[in-house]
């Protein structure tokens, strides 16, 4: 049942999220082409370079904040506004709704991060190209490894394990919260959408301030030492481990909590 | 006979109002059942409840014997008091929907409803009528070879021959082991369909009787009943 969730989950929002994907994979590739076609040297094509920049930032931004707000609403709508009399009649639990609906969101998440990390890295190397010639890749990923390790004590392998980890779960970490506010506010007998919105600024700002003391803590422990470069590998290594940590147990208390709520408190009044 | 829907002791309270209070009843197959009562007596919160849409302060629903949950599901077809299909979507594509969830789901019956209808199964939901819509929704539940039929007000708000339409879908549709469990308070419509009413006020059941019992042992319809039951 969980394959027919996602299959009607795909095919509703695809036809919103296909186009704005493609439409962020075109602002990366349009950026990828002005890069490689301008003359840097000259005035008016830095400024065009310069306009290009800021439109793909605007663009890539506005397309992942719509693609999330639309994934909300739909969330909301689906499960507590006119479309739950459908989805809670179906012959499927509320955990394998749940599940669905968050699992598809997490993907469109993870697709709209791939174009946009991809296309950053595919503007930046043709952007250096076109500043300092023909470029060989190693030129610059050495160095950068042999930084990172410094800063990190974490190998260029490992520490590309580990963005890819916590790209994987940041994208269900971000909906979990939503979408788990929308179960709380469900709780509200009133007001239940601002119930849900306060709810959200709530757990966010916890986890701001978690993740903000797990941080002065390390650093402090790190100042203890005299030596530079074992201050900043104290920091960075551990640091992004534990938010790391955080952020997985923060997922798993979200998911626990909306899945509880979904299933065992449902109330569409 | 076995119960085909169990209800013990259940009560719905919200923050500052008891909405049901300790309801026991129980339904066996193969009956038309009318669900009466003013508004704000409790009729749609006893069918939310009946379909998982609400959780019980207390007590317990069961159908065929499963708490409400996937299993209750696959054997209640559910009509709810208002539109809850997407409107962007064709009636084409909400028939595969129905028929990919619900093993009980007759698409031929459906597509041959609608074309008894002159309803385009490829036209989007949103450039239907009002009524048309009704008709979709209502078809898409009577087009279901389910258990229990649970029907939330099908005949409020639309005219005179809509309604003939749909009580006339409701009485051909449906399969006659089945039982429907019909909410309304536009009673002498239904009146002449009915085996069984309950009448429920402030949250508790009134009356539950077979409509012949009512009519012999009180010489009145129906209808004068539950004018008289629930007179302001």
């Amino acid at each position: 049942m969980l394959g027919k969730v996602m299959k009607h989950e795909f095919i509703d929002t695809g036809r919103l999220l296909w186009p704005m994907n493609l439409a962020l994979l075109g602002c990366g590739g349009l950026g990828m082409l002005v890069c490689s076609l301008l003359d840097y040297r000259e005035v008016t094509d830095a400024l065009i370079l310069i306009a290009v920049f800021l439109l793909y930032g605007l663009s890539c931004f506005a397309i992942m904040i719509t693609e999330m707000v639309y994934l909300s609403v739909r969330f909301y709508k689906s499960m507590f506004g006119s479309e739950s009399y459908l989805t809670h009649a179906l012959p499927v639990s509320n955990k394998v709704v749940f599940n669905g609906k968050l699992l598809t969101a997490a993907i469109w998440n993870f697709i709209a991060e791939i174009l946009f990390f991809g296309s950053v890295f595919g503007i930046g190397f043709f952007l250096g190209r076109a500043l300092i010639g023909e470029i060989r890749l190693e030129e610059v990923i050495d160095p950068a490894a042999v930084t990172v390790e410094q800063l990190t004590d974490i190998r260029i392998p490992q520490l590309f394990f580990w963005s890819m980890l916590v790209l994987l779960v940041g994208c269900f970490s971000g909906y979990l919260m939503i979408f788990t506010s929308m179960a709380i506010g469900q709780l509200f007998e009133k007001h239940k959408i601002l119930g849900a919105v306060g709810t959200y600024v709530v757990l966010y700002l916890l986890e701001q301030v978690i993740s903000t003391v797990t941080v002065t803590v390390l650093t402090v422990r790190a100042m203890g030492s005299y030596d530079g470069e074992v201050i900043m590998t104290g920091i960075y290594g551990p640091m992004m481990t534990i938010s790391f940590v955080l952020m997985l147990i923060m997922s798993v208390a979200l998911y626990v909590a909306g899945l509880y709520l979904c299933d065992k408190k449902l109330n569409i009044t | 006979m076995t119960s085909l829907l169990e209800c013990r002791n259940l009560t719905k309270r919200y923050e500052n109002k008891t909405a049901l209070s300790d309801i026991n009843l129980d339904l066996t197959a193969g009956h038309i059942v009318g669900l009466l009562g003013p508004n704000g007596s409790g009729k749609t919160t006893l069918i939310k409840l009946i379909n998982g849409l609400l959780y019980p302060t207390e007590g317990s629903v069961r159908v065929k014997g499963h708490e409400i949950g996937v299993e209750s599901k696959r054997v209640v077809s559910y009509l709810p008091d208002h539109m809850f299909l997407n409107d962007n979507r064709k009636i084409k594509y909400i028939l595969s929907y129905f028929s990919d969830f619900f093993e009980d789901f007759d698409s031929a019956k459906a597509y041959e409803m609608l074309g008894r209808l002159g309803i385009d199964s490829e036209a989007k939901l949103r450039t239907l009528s009002k009524g048309t819509k009704e008709k979709v929704h209502l078809i898409l539940a009577m087009s279901r070879r389910a258990e229990l039929y649970v029907l939330d007000e099908p005949i409020a708000g639309v005219d005179p021959a809509a309604r003939d339409y749909i009580l006339n879908t409701i009485l051909t549709g449906y399969n006659e082991q089945a039982t429907i469990l019909i909410s309304t308070h536009l009673i002498t419509d239904i009146e002449n369909i009915l085996d069984e009413v309950i009448f429920l006020q402030h949250g508790q059941i009134r009356l539950h009787a077979t409509v012949d019992e009512i009519r012999q042992r009180e010489g009145k319809s129906v209808d004068t009943l539950f004018r008289e039951v629930f007179r302001c």
